[in-house]
């Protein structure tokens, strides 16, 4: 069966993602590591992967990222790869080979994640992440934790299980101080 | 001059305590490995049991600190560490009262009531005294000698140079498993501490001014 990763991008020391238009916003992407991501091992992460899912806001978000600026280093990747929306409300989805999941989420998951190996990499936002560790599918967290206080921002980790225990799987930081944290779900 | 380190134990969503101040969960690495780690104060027997990372870790943390400052419920939570803080260094309490039977003779545990600026000078020049009674002390039989070896400049010198510390952990006893990094570049000199992943994680950043 097929693992579900969320990456989580943008994550503050106290816990928050960075909303745009925050001071938090404008430092990750001032940080060039950030701005363009072009470390291949990464690259082949997301290239690797089965299916990339996203919640309609991050879907839309992420959807004219990614067809404006075709420069990106994810751009070819995403713009290729196999997305599917979690929505109940979308009719279309525009973006190439993407399509709607509008059933109960956790049948969606499966009829994704059944089949075969590898991994589904969930991009967000937080309502899909938070969704998916309530029910108890995320098999993985990728977690950029930034070396700033934000103050401002959106909790990630509200409204989500109690105790939710994780296995540390490793941790290395780039060269301006992004941690990249690898949580494994502690089953 | 002295730098102000905040020592925290925190999970990976940002909490240091339950709603009625409880640290079980992010203080149980303390007292949870196989390697017992003694603190140097000669008052007491007080042991941590913490992984061998995290033994490396509480070793060089005890020798770089010059003296404690914590709020009054930290001090009301640890009993007032019994009148002399495990790290054998002088303990200021911020707080508006001096707390009833307090300050206690003999004891190093001392009460600062004109506000945060003024505990933070009055730890300062507690630091300062406290270094320099160390080096008297140094040859005191009574005082272990490792100790003194601890105080090594050129390793404090390094650890010095991070101010802010924060153990990072995710919410309860988690059992990590470290593995090698995927190869990206490493923060210079913590990727000492980025290796020691397991169990907690410590985390040491300089606060910068905002530009």
């Amino acid at each position: 069966m097929r693992k579900l990763i969320a990456t989580v991008f943008n994550y503050s020391l106290d816990g928050l993602l960075a909303d745009e238009g925050t001071e938090f916003w404008k430092f990750c992407f001032d940080l060039p590591e950030n701005n363009e991501p072009d470390e291949p091992t990464h690259l082949d992460f997301l290239r690797n992967a089965h299916a990339h899912l996203m919640g309609r806001t991050a879907y839309e978000g992420i959807s004219g990222a990614m067809t404006t600026s075709t420069d990106h280093p994810f751009s070819p990747i995403l713009n290729a790869a196999r997305k599917v929306v979690f929505s109940r409300t979308l009719k279309t989805a525009d973006w190439n080979n993407t399509t709607i999941a509008a059933g109960d989420t956790a049948e969606e998951i499966d009829k994704l994640r059944v089949g075969g190996d590898g991994y589904i990499l969930v991009w967000g936002g937080v309502s899909l992440w938070r969704s998916l560790m309530r029910l108890d599918l995320i098999d993985e967290l990728r977690v950029s934790l930034f070396p700033y206080v934000a103050g401002e921002g959106t909790r990630l980790f509200d409204g989500v299980p109690k105790s939710y225990r994780l296995d540390l799987v490793s941790s290395t930081a780039s060269r301006n101080g992004i941690l990249e944290l690898q949580y494994r779900r502690h089953r | 001059m002295s730098k102000v380190v905040a020592l925290m134990s925190m999970s990976l969503d940002g909490y240091v305590a339950d709603p009625s101040d409880g640290v079980d969960e992010v203080f149980d690495w303390y007292f949870s490995g196989d390697v017992e780690v003694p603190t140097p104060s000669p008052a007491t027997d007080f042991k941590f049991r913490v992984s061998t990372p995290s033994a490396d870790h509480l070793r060089s943390l005890m020798a770089e600190v010059g003296s404690m400052l914590t709020g009054r419920r930290t001090f009301e939570r640890a009993d007032g560490w019994g009148g002399q803080h495990p790290f054998d260094v002088p303990a200021f309490v911020v707080t508006h009262d001096v707390p009833q039977g307090w300050p206690r003779p003999g004891s190093t545990v001392e009460f600062v009531t004109d506000g945060i600026e003024a505990a933070v000078n009055t730890s300062e020049s507690g630091c300062r005294s406290e270094v320099r009674g160390s080096a008297r002390r140094r040859n005191d039989p009574a005082v272990p000698r490792r100790r003194a070896a601890r105080r090594d400049p050129h390793r404090s010198g390094r650890r010095l140079a991070r101010r802010r510390s924060a153990a990072v952990r995710p919410p309860r006893e988690y059992a990590g498993r470290p593995r090698k990094s995927d190869g990206r570049r490493r923060c210079g000199r913590d990727s000492s501490a980025l290796s020691r992943a397991q169990v907690v994680m410590d985390l040491r950043f300089t606060v910068r001014p905002v530009d």
